[in-house]
């Protein structure tokens, strides 16, 4: 096959579809549709005719997917899931990245292949990015929460900042606890207490 | 409770009325009373219950009666050995159409008899015609998976009614949550799909259940228990305890006193997480609400043997894959799909003095496969051939 297939990108969430149209775009292939609105997929698909399907595994429309490519005459070509036996490897691999694809018969392996190992290594680097930003966000309001407590032992037992925070990791270290979840229960114990925030 | 006696089982769940076994054995302790720890897992994609099971992201599911009799023959996936050692229920599906369609049939019938599968299917016939000599669109009913008994049943009930499947109307499929909207923005015509998505289009008047699955056929496989057969092979010990414990569960869902509680249950968004209203409706079985539900009860979790895997249910699915052209038919593939359902193992996990097997070996014959389909005909599982030959609407030919 010459031409560059058509590929279609089926994903409710638009950064890790963008993710994956710019892989795929750099990968060389330049017939990348993405459908963000699922509503009467078989007949957007009939129209679109790809090649390739990849859809992400938290969209119920994958077994909308199934119903067109096992049973369904709509579609005027065979059509068959890129699984057999020898890509199992694979498939695992897919399902462990959180997306699946379908690909027409007859079109190149190595060009599925391509287009597969694309989508998962994508799948996973937006997969990295939302555990970074997670784990940079919890980070952030923990900090917030030591910041808030540190305030409150001050102001109830005149103590330095240094000293305040001291206490409160000492606290976690014998109750082996996190330092945030400790600062919370201050918050918290203060909160109930009716104390003055500060 | 006794601690856990085996590694952790993972099983995998659709958020359907019919998933209430796994969720309340989870739920009511019945999972770790016979020493097993459980992480529910549940799915948004039968494909993804099937391909989570296949990698063994779980050992065993919820899945469509003909699931595990096409992972067997390798329709539409990988060829991997599959068994189904109990069903799950019986009952519990109806096929719903637009609120506009049911106002054609009732045009050509006023004496239309919701729940009565001859007189309904007998106007929508003549609804059908009459369309097609006017040149309008084919309607199109939806399925939520192709491999399922809602597809067949549905099939099944069209061709007796006298229209052809897949040339007097047209088959969609559309994911469960998405039915309603689709039939309200007409997309859809009707669908036949498990419950509570034809109670919930019915309470926002988008819909009307004509007939219920048990309709049709009340000995009809619904959702099964479905595991790797390498696995099942592997760990005996913890298949009989999941059949004895979702057994129990079926047996606490089954009784009315708790129809209440389990609707509260499933309500919850972390399973069905639709109104408990409409799941209630379904639950005591008034989905069809002018509608009588036969003799037949509209689902049932643990009556009527409903737990039982009989092996003709699966070769009746089997049957209707040929049919329709699903699969090619061949003695191989017969053998095949006869040792998918396995009520051997179901009797081994209960003890084979069990009240339940001699009840259930009683009602084999009555209630199953002889004369209780709704057009009179009957299903005999020691001659498939001479069944597929006898069906007039049919893509086989012997």
């Amino acid at each position: 096959m010459s031409a560059s297939p058509v590929v279609v990108v089926i994903d409710e969430n638009d950064v890790r579809a963008a993710i994956l149209e710019d892989g795929l775009r750099e990968a060389g292939f330049v017939g990348v549709t993405r459908l963000s609105d699922t509503t009467n997929l078989m007949r957007q698909l009939v129209s679109l005719d790809p090649d390739v399907i990849i859809i992400d595994l938290e969209n119920p429309s994958r077994d909308v997917l199934e119903q067109m490519f096992q049973v369904s005459r709509s579609v005027s070509r065979p059509v068959a899931m890129f699984v057999d036996q020898s890509d199992s490897e694979m498939t695992n691999a897919a399902m462990d990245a959180g997306v699946s694809a379908y690909v027409v018969d007859g079109l190149k392996k190595e060009r599925v292949k391509t287009i597969v190992d694309t989508a998962i290594s994508r799948f996973n680097t937006f997969s990295k990015l939302r555990a970074e930003l997670e784990e940079a966000r919890t980070e952030l309001a923990d900090r917030k929460v030591i910041e808030r407590a540190k305030g409150i032992m001050m102001h109830a037992r005149k103590i330095s900042e240094d000293e305040a925070y001291t206490l409160l990791r000492r606290t976690a270290m014998t109750q082996k606890k996190r330092l945030a979840d400790i600062a919370q229960s201050v918050i918290t114990a203060s909160d109930l207490l009716g104390g003055t925030d500060i | 409770m006794t601690a856990s006696r085996f590694p952790k089982v993972h099983l995998g769940f659709i958020p359907l009325v019919d998933s209430a076994p796994f969720i309340i054995a989870e739920q009511k302790g019945f999972f770790a009373n016979h020493g097993l720890e459980v992480e529910l897992h549940k799915e948004v994609s039968w494909a993804n219950i099937r391909d989570r099971t296949i990698y063994g992201h779980f050992h065993a599911a919820q899945m469509l009666g003909p699931m595990p009799i096409a992972a067997c023959l390798g329709l539409g996936h990988l060829k991997v050995d599959m068994i189904a050692p109990m069903a799950l229920g019986l009952g519990g599906n109806a096929v719903t159409v637009s609120t506009d369609l049911l106002a054609n049939m009732r045009a050509v019938d006023p004496g239309l008899s919701l729940g009565n599968p001859t007189n309904v299917g007998r106007a929508l016939a003549t609804c059908i015609a009459e369309r097609k000599q006017q040149g309008g669109d084919q309607l199109v009913f939806a399925v939520v998976y192709p491999f399922s008994a809602h597809n067949y049943e549905l099939r099944y009930w069209l061709a007796a009614s006298g229209i052809r499947p897949d040339h007097d109307v047209r088959f969609t499929a559309v994911p469960p949550s998405q039915m309603v909207a689709a039939l309200k923005e007409g997309h859809i015509d009707g669908f036949c799909v498990g419950e509570p998505w034809s109670s919930l289009a019915g309470q926002e008047n988008v819909g009307q259940a004509i007939i219920s699955k048990s309709n049709i056929w009340p000995g009809c496989s619904e959702k099964v228990l479905g595991m790797r057969t390498d696995w099942a092979e592997a760990h005996p010990e913890i298949v009989d305890a999941l059949i004895v414990s979702l057994d129990a569960a079926c047996a606490w869902c089954e009784a009315p006193e708790n129809r209440g509680e389990l609707a509260d249950i499933l309500s919850s968004p972390d399973f069905v997480g639709t109104s408990a209203q409409a799941i209630s409706r379904s639950l005591t079985g008034n989905v069809i609400e002018e509608g009588a539900v036969s003799e037949a009860a509209f689902m049932s979790f643990h009556a009527d043997a409903a737990n039982m895997p009989w092996s003709g249910q699966g070769l009746w699915l089997y049957s209707q894959m040929v049919r329709w052209g699903h699969v090619a038919h061949s003695s191989q593939g017969l053998d095949v799909a006869k040792s998918v359902y396995r009520p051997d193992i179901y009797a081994r996990a209960l003890g084979n003095t069990s009240p339940i097997l001699g009840k259930a070996m009683a009602q084999e014959k009555t209630n199953f496969f002889s004369g209780r389909f709704y057009d009179g005909c009957s299903f005999d599982p020691t001659d498939v051939e001479k069944y597929l030959s006898s069906l007039e609407v049919s893509a086989y030919s012997a």
